[in-house]
Parts: C-alpha cells; structure tokens; sequence
C-alpha cells in the first residue's frame, strides 16, 4: 500500500498522515459501496439486460412506456409528491409556528406534535385504512358533523385515491418537516423582531421581510430531504391501494413479486432514480436562482 | 381583531391540529381492545363500549405464528444497530477529526445513498441473495438494513464525537497515549451516551422496515410483514393488535430520546 502510495508524494504523506482516520472510515465506505453503488450499476445492467442472448436493448423501457398502467404510475407519483410535499410544508410551517410559541401548554404538547414521527410507516397504512375505507372514520365524522350527505369513497382510485395517499403520508411526515423549519426559526436572531417591533412593523410585514426570507434555507432542505421521500413512497400505498393505485415504488415491487419480471422492475426503478435526481436539480437550480435574485 | 378572539382561535387551532394528530391512533388502539360488534356495525361507537383483551391474547396463543416474527425481528434490530455501531463509530470518529471540507464533502456523500430508491437497492440484492444463499435469513436482512441504518447512525456519531473536547484528547497524546489507546480509553467511555442513542435510533429503524424485509423474505417473515399478511387477508384485529405490538417498542423508545430528535444533529455534523 504504502509503496503503490508512494509514486504519488503528496498523496502519501497525507494518506501517511492520516492513514488512522483512513482505515477508521473505510470499512463503512467500502460496506456502502459494495450494497449501493454495486446495486445500482446492477439493476442498471438488468434493465438493459435482454430476456434472453446477449448484448443490451432499450426493448423493457419501451414495454414499460407502452404500458398504460406504468404511465399512470408515474402521473400518480408526480401527483402524490407534489400534493403531500405542499401539505407537509404549509402545516409543517403551522406546526413550527406554533410550537415556537413559548407557553407552558406548548411545551407541555410537544411530544403530541411529534408523535407521528414514532409510528411506523407500515403501521400508518393500517391506521389509514381504518380511517378512508368506505365504512371509515373520516367518512363518518364528516357525516356527523352534517359536512357530507353521503360516503366518499376514498380507496377506488382516482384523484381521490391520490389525495388519500397524500394525507396519509403527510400524517407522518409533517413532523420532521416541523422540526427542520422549528430549528429554522429559533436560530432567527430575536433583536429583528424587536428592531421591526420599534419601527412599527405590522405582524403580517414581519413576517413576510424577515421571517420568510431567513428561512429559505430551512424550506430548501425540507424540501430536499422530504421531496426525495415522497418520490420513493412505498408503503403507504402499497397497504392502502395496492394493485388498485400504483405508484413507481409498488409498480416495481409488483412487477418483480406478483409477475415475477425482474427487468421491467428494474427499468421502472432507475426511471425513479432519474426523476429524483431531476427533481432535485430542477429545485437547486430554481431555489438557488431565487436565493441570488432575493440577495 | 383583539387579543382574547385572536387567543381563542390559536387555542382552537391548536386543539384541532392536536385531535387530527391523535384520532388515528386512538383508533387503531381502539379496535386493538373492541369486541367484534363494537367494529362491525353501521355506526360504529366514537368510545369503546365492550372492552377485550381477546385479540391481544389470541396473538399471544397463537405460538410461533407469533414469536417467531417477533424473534427474528428483535434479532435483526438487535444484530443490525451492532454491526452499525462497529461500522460508524471509528468512521463518524474518523470524519469528526477531519478538516471542515473533508467532513463536509464525506457526510455528503454518506448522505446522498439516502437519495436512491430503496426499491433499486433492494431487488438486485434480493437476486444476489437468492444465489449466495442469504435470501430469507437473518443476516441477510441485518446487511440490507445497514444501508438505511448506516447514514442515520453516522449523523448522529459525527454530532456526538465533534463535540467532544479535543483538549482532553490532545492532552492524552501529549502524555505519550498512541492514537488507539487515546480513542479507547478516553474519547469511547466519555461518548457513550451519544453512542447509545446511536445505537437505539439503529434498532428503531431496523426494527419497523418493511421494504427490504419484504424483498428478502418468503417463509420468515419479520413483525411489520406478519401485519400486512393479515392486512391482505382481511383480519382488522390481528392487523391492529400487531400494528400495536410494532409501535410499542418505537413509541416508549422515541419519548425516552425526544430531546435527540431534532434535525440540529443533521446541521451539528455540517457545521461543527
């Protein structure tokens, strides 16, 4: 090692110098090499990998754009993500809101606020299905309340399949986006708040000149980290709708379960992998280009 | 408007947010305890009317239906939060004594393996397995839950080990204590309580994960898919007694850490 180091100087006496935090860190990265990218380059392969013979073909992409089923599981996908990211930021902001309100009953609320977060994905399917099914309890209490007529039912698919996936998953997940936007507003230096107070500032125009702008990175990494889940949502759907609503993730999971290929499975995966990865570019790009234009 | 309506309406707010936040788990508890005709009628009652400890005790007595998800679960959470402290904690030690770039730019790297669908990881894994001969076993599992577990627990060490005063450490190398022995017997037994949140916050997500698990198991399954097995099937007590089974651990486990859940350790491990 250190002789192969060596024909590079600056690189050895570094590695030389460090070589304790190198063979500290290199069992985790080797491990996360070997069970992401490894996997990675292989489901890529797979789904270029034609069913039978050699050589690499397009022909699983294709069947699976050919299928009408696939393309509505990309629109339910898109549909889902964009739907439960707004809920989950607009009451995650109402939730960080409120809890940064210092009152005893406040604190004392707290872990009711983060309470979700403690519940496990799977089990929130359960929870949700007792909640939207036609006989459920959402059906019911805005019956009682005089709201609806009759039941709306919520699992035969559509939009209001979507809109149920939605709510259910921003059940959750608000919480973290709560927590993100929390630790946002309490590193706000309260001396702005004064200084506008003294000014005579109205509520509404603090709000929007130094509450709102001194977040935008706070909502940028909710955004991120929670946009990045809703594309990848699994679970949940996969307990409330099953074969009735798909999204990439379940499409995919049914497709190698249920129909046993493998290659269209994995085809409609790396398509998941490059929306991410889209999604998450087209955001920087357009989130960056507003942090400069508001500078 | 005037202070006392304003009041009442954040109060108001405040309590609706409070009841949409709770409602869903106190049905789910609700139908866990309900006899049968308390379910399964036009209107079902908004309390419970007939009290039972029935369907906890049919799960109880229904043997190895039973314990053996329950084992190989707790096995899996208990192999997988060890095998992940034996990986992060020398790494997260490692990133923590690096210059700000360096940290910086691994954490990244850590972090964007949470970016890949589960789903691509999960099926070429499942294929490998099935041929070297881990599909369905335990240890097979506890490696495909180390790549959920492994970012998380790394976040949280690279936040414990960077705020450990590096004088002590200095000073321990100054008195002639090599590298290792430093790290053993000074920074290791001082960290430990960070550790053990580590360790815990491990057990958590290895113990409710459901998309490896139902990639990599046929005839073993773990708690969350013995649920959806009853879920499919139709049983609503058995799925609520199991979901409630699930969340336990999670919930008594997520209030005893609550003052660790904040995304702060997120920033602490960037910014340090």
């Amino acid at each position: 090692m250190n002789r192969l180091l060596s024909f590079f100087p600056l690189l050895a006496r570094r590695a030389r110098k460090k070589h304790f935090e190198l063979i500290c860190i290199l069992p985790l990265l080797i491990f996360l090499c070997v069970l992401t990218v490894v996997p990675i380059a292989r489901t890529v392969l797979l789904s270029l990998e034609p069913v039978e013979g050699n050589g690499l073909t397009m022909s699983h992409y294709r069947e699976l754009f050919a299928q009408e089923g696939f393309r509505l599981a990309m629109f339910h996908t898109v549909s889902i993500a964009f739907l439960s990211l707004s809920i989950e930021i607009g009451l995650g902001f109402l939730f960080a809101l409120i809890l940064s309100k210092s009152s005893r009953v406040i604190r004392f609320l707290r872990p009711v606020f983060i309470l979700p977060l403690a519940i496990p994905t799977a089990v929130v399917g359960v929870m949700m299905s007792y909640l939207f099914s036609g006989q459920g309890w959402i059906n019911r209490i805005l019956m009682d309340l005089g709201v609806l007529n009759e039941p709306v039912y919520w699992m035969s698919g559509g939009w209001r399949s979507i809109v149920m996936v939605s709510l259910a998953d921003s059940w959750k997940v608000t919480p973290i986006v709560m927590l993100i936007l929390l630790s946002g507003l309490q590193s706000i230096d309260p001396v702005l708040y004064k200084a506008a107070r003294i000014d005579g500032a109205g509520v509404f125009y603090t709000f929007r000149r130094i509450t709102l702008p001194l977040l935008v990175p706070s909502i940028t990494a909710a955004v991120i980290i929670r946009g990045v889940d809703a594309f990848r949502i699994f679970a949940v759907p996969l307990i409330l709708m099953g074969q009735n609503l798909k999204v990439i993730g379940t499409f995919a999971y049914l497709e190698y379960q249920e129909y046993n290929n493998p290659y269209t499975s994995a085809a409609s995966s790396v398509i998941l992998l490059g929306m991410i990865l889209c999604a998450v570019l087209i955001y920087l790009k357009t989130a960056g280009r507003k942090g400069i234009a508001g500078a | 408007m005037n202070r006392p309506v304003k009041r009442t309406f954040f109060w108001m707010t405040v309590l609706i947010l409070v009841c949409l936040l709770v409602f869903p788990m106190y049905i789910m508890l609700k139908i866990s305890v309900s006899a049968p005709r308390d379910v399964f009628t036009q209107n079902p009652p908004y309390l419970v009317r007939h009290f039972t400890l029935s369907h906890f005790r049919d799960v109880l007595a229904s043997g190895s239906v039973f314990f053996a998800p329950l084992s190989k679960s707790v096995v899996t959470a208990l192999g997988t939060s060890v095998l992940s402290l034996l990986l992060t904690v020398p790494a997260a030690y490692a990133i923590s004594r690096f210059r700000y770039r360096a940290r910086y730019g691994l954490i990244l790297v850590i972090f964007l393996t949470r970016m890949i669908p589960e789903i691509s990881i999960a099926l070429p894994v499942s294929i490998t397995f099935i041929k070297g001969g881990l599909f369905d076993t335990v240890f097979g599992l506890m490696l495909a839950h180390l790549v959920r577990v492994l970012p998380i627990s790394c976040f949280i060490l690279v936040g414990v080990f960077s705020s450990f005063p590096k004088e002590l450490e200095k000073q321990a190398l100054i008195d002639g204590a090599g590298r290792l022995y430093a790290f053993f017997k000074i920074v290791l037994p001082l960290s430990l309580r960070g550790i053990s949140v580590a360790g815990i916050f491990s057990f958590m997500f290895s113990w409710d994960e459901f998309i490896y698990a139902s990639y990599l198991t046929l005839s073993k399954p773990t708690m969350p898919l013995k649920m959806y097995y009853y879920i499919s099937r139709g049983n609503i007590f058995s799925s609520a007694t199991y979901a409630v089974i699930i969340t336990i651990p999670v919930l008594i486990f997520t209030f005893a850490l609550q003052r660790y859940i904040r995304p702060g350790y997120l920033s602490g491990a960037m910014k340090g």
